[in-house]
This record gives C-alpha cells, structure tokens and sequence, in this order.
C-alpha cells in the first residue's frame, strides 16, 4: 500500500461502526424473547389453547373470564418462581394441565364458574412458576413480561377463535376431538415428566 | 508543513466530518429540539405511557366526567414532580412503575367503580410517581412540557376511545387489557425483587 493511502485507511478504521447483524441486544429483544417464551413449549401450548376451547364452550361469562383469570394467575406463578419461592411438582402440574383440560373439553363439561376458574387457575400458577424460574438473565424485565402476557393472551384468544366453530354440530365434535388430542398429549408429556 | 501531510489531514478531516457517530448525551435525540426530545422520550417508554393507559382506560369507562379530571390532573401533576426534580430514590423507579401497572392494570380487569373524587386522587398518585421516575432520566423544562403535552394527548385518545362502549366486547377486551396490564406488573415487580431488570 502506498503511504499516502494511510490517512485515508486510518480515517477509516477510526470511524468504523461496529457489526451488529448478529448481535441480540437491547428492549427489542427482551420482548421478542418473552414473545416466544411461552410458545416454546408444546406442553403451554395445548394448555393454554385448551383454557380458550373451554371457555368458548362454556359460553359467556367464562369465555372472558377463563382467559382473564389464567395470565394473572400465571403472573403469581411467575412472581413466585422469579423471588426463587419453589413450587413441587412442576412439571408434573403443567402435563396434568394438559390432560386435565383437555378432557374438560372432550368432555364439554359445563362446570360451575367458580370451578372453572379455579381449576384453569391452580394451572396457570404451575405453569407461570415454570417460566419465572427459566427466564434468562441480562433481558429487559419489562419488554419481556409484556411479550410473555402478550403471547399467552393470544394463544388463549386462538383458543377462543377455534372454539367459535361450536355453533355449529360438526364444530362441537370438532373441538371434542381437539380435547382428545390435547388430553392425549398431557398424557405423553406426563409419561415424561414421570 | 509539506503539501503531502496537508493534503492528508485535510482528506483526514473530510472524512470524519463525514461519518459522524450519533451523539448520546440526551436520551432522545430527534433533531427537532428539546420539546420533540421529550415528546419522543415519553412516547418511547412503556414504563411511562401503559400505566397511565390503563388509567385513562378506566377514567373513560366510569364516564366523561372521570376522563376530564384524568386528563388535565394526571398531566400537571406529572410535570409538577419533574420540575420540582422530585426524582424517585435509585432502584425505586422500577418498583414504582410496577406498583403502577399492577394498580391501574388490577382497577381496569375488576371495572371496579370509582367515584371522580379517588380517580383524580389515583391521576395525582400516577402522575407523581412517572413524574419522580422520569426525573431521574430527564428534568429539562422543554423536554418535560413536550412529554406533558404528549401525556395529554394520549389520555384524551385512549379515554375518549372508550368513552362511546356501551357494554358487550368491547369493554370486555379492555378489561382483558387491564388484566394483561396487571399481569405485567406481577412479573415486574418478581424481576425488580429478583435483581434482574
């Protein structure tokens, strides 16, 4: 290189910007990663599906109230696993979940309300105490609690949405087949946790 | 000095002149002055504006009586704690903030009926407490008046937008929001407890 070419490449090098392409960092991933949280897993998933299902099934007041009551209960749970309060048989509790929802659901069970969200709530307490004792270090609490509500609350209203289907008689076998299934995924994932 | 090393300075120069790095020293900088500054640094922290969302959403649920008092004393009393620098002790903020989302977020999921008197009591509280959070960050008086002007116009949005429900889904999905407010505020306050935010 010839030398009057140094300043020029010293300018350079001096006013380089540093690559970022690769690097998560800052609010925005703090809650893009508490947006994927919850959908991580298949076992929240078809739990968090079924609390939907079940309401649209039970009709109003339930299909609001059901998915009101789980994010805060599962906000405790939460709480309750991020202070390192534990919570026995966790894992346990969240297959349980799956089973236990999904034949509410296969079911069709028209439960009391107050059952119906005390069943729905001892289960988002299992399951938020899980994500609160997994959230990463080092992200923006913040962002990532309102990605993580976020989430699980759009999971509950794609419970709901499929749940409308039961007006109609072929979308109440529908959504009892779906129980099935999600019954019978609680079972694998309790096959599992055992 | 020789031509050469002249030259060489100059393109030097040129060349730094040319890539600026984007100064850092305010916490929002948009070119448009301070007003703008502190329209965009309010507008930009969710901390500040989902609480106080969330309390304009109730206001406006209870009627317009409950909005108007929300709107002009949740503002005031805002600018009043940041112009009196009445900044929050460190580490308090964050608990603050979380008390507030868990509060407000708690009130709009139960629809609890409040009369016009502890709503203007909560706006005081809510206006208070951002206000003593934001001062920690920022306490020019342009920036303050411009994210006061933006609090304003965010409480006579969100509140009239609710103003017009009369039942049925839609206040149903802004109770669904009031308990996604809380919820978020549980998880805070674990976050804040847990040494992690």
């Amino acid at each position: 290189m010839r030398i009057r070419h140094l300043p020029l490449a010293l300018a350079i090098i001096l006013t380089a910007a540093p690559a970022e392409a690769h690097i998560r960092q800052g609010e925005a991933t703090g809650f893009l990663s508490g947006l994927a949280h919850p959908v991580s897993g298949l076992d929240h998933i078809i739990a968090m599906v079924a609390v939907g299902l079940w309401g649209a099934q039970l009709g109003a007041p339930a299909i609001w109230l059901l998915p009101v009551t789980f994010p805060m209960v599962m906000a405790f749970g939460g709480f309750l696993g991020l202070i390192g309060i534990p919570l026995p048989g966790v894992e346990i509790g969240i297959a349980l979940s799956g089973v236990l929802l999904g034949a509410v659901v296969l079911l069709e069970l028209k439960a009391p309300l107050y059952l119906a969200a005390a069943l729905v709530g001892v289960f988002g307490l299992y399951h938020g105490h899980a994500h609160g004792a997994e959230l990463p270090p080092g992200e923006d609490g913040l962002l990532y609690s309102l990605g993580f509500v976020l989430a699980t609350g759009a999971l509950h209203a794609a419970g709901i949405a499929i749940g409308t289907v039961h007006r109609w008689p072929w979308g109440r076998a529908a959504l009892r087949l779906a129980g099935a299934g999600i019954s019978l995924g609680g079972i694998s994932f309790l096959w599992a946790a055992l | 000095m020789g031509r050469f090393v002249r030259r060489s300075i100059a393109r030097f120069a040129a060349l730094l002149a040319l890539a600026p790095v984007p100064a850092s020293a305010h916490l929002v900088s948009t070119g448009f002055g301070p007003v703008t500054d502190g329209a965009w640094h309010f507008a930009l922290s969710p901390e500040q504006f989902l609480p106080m969302a969330a309390l304009a959403l109730l206001a406006g649920l209870r009627g317009p009586v409950h909005a108007r008092r929300v709107m002009f004393i949740l503002p005031v009393a805002w600018l009043a704690a940041v112009l009196a620098n009445a900044a929050l002790p460190a580490g308090w903020g964050t608990i603050a903030m979380a008390g507030a989302f868990l509060l407000t977020g708690g009130l709009l999921a139960a629809d609890i009926k409040l009369s016009p008197t502890v709503i203007a009591a909560l706006a005081v509280l809510l206006g208070a407490l951002s206000g003593g959070a934001y001062a920690a960050d920022d306490t020019s008086l342009l920036g303050a008046l411009g994210a006061a002007t933006t609090i304003f116009v965010l409480l006579a949005l969100v509140s009239s937008a609710v103003l017009s429900l009369r039942g049925g889904w839609g206040v149903i999905a802004v109770r669904v929001l009031g308990s996604w407010t809380a919820a978020t505020g549980l998880l805070l306050v674990g976050w804040t407890l847990h040494g992690r935010s």
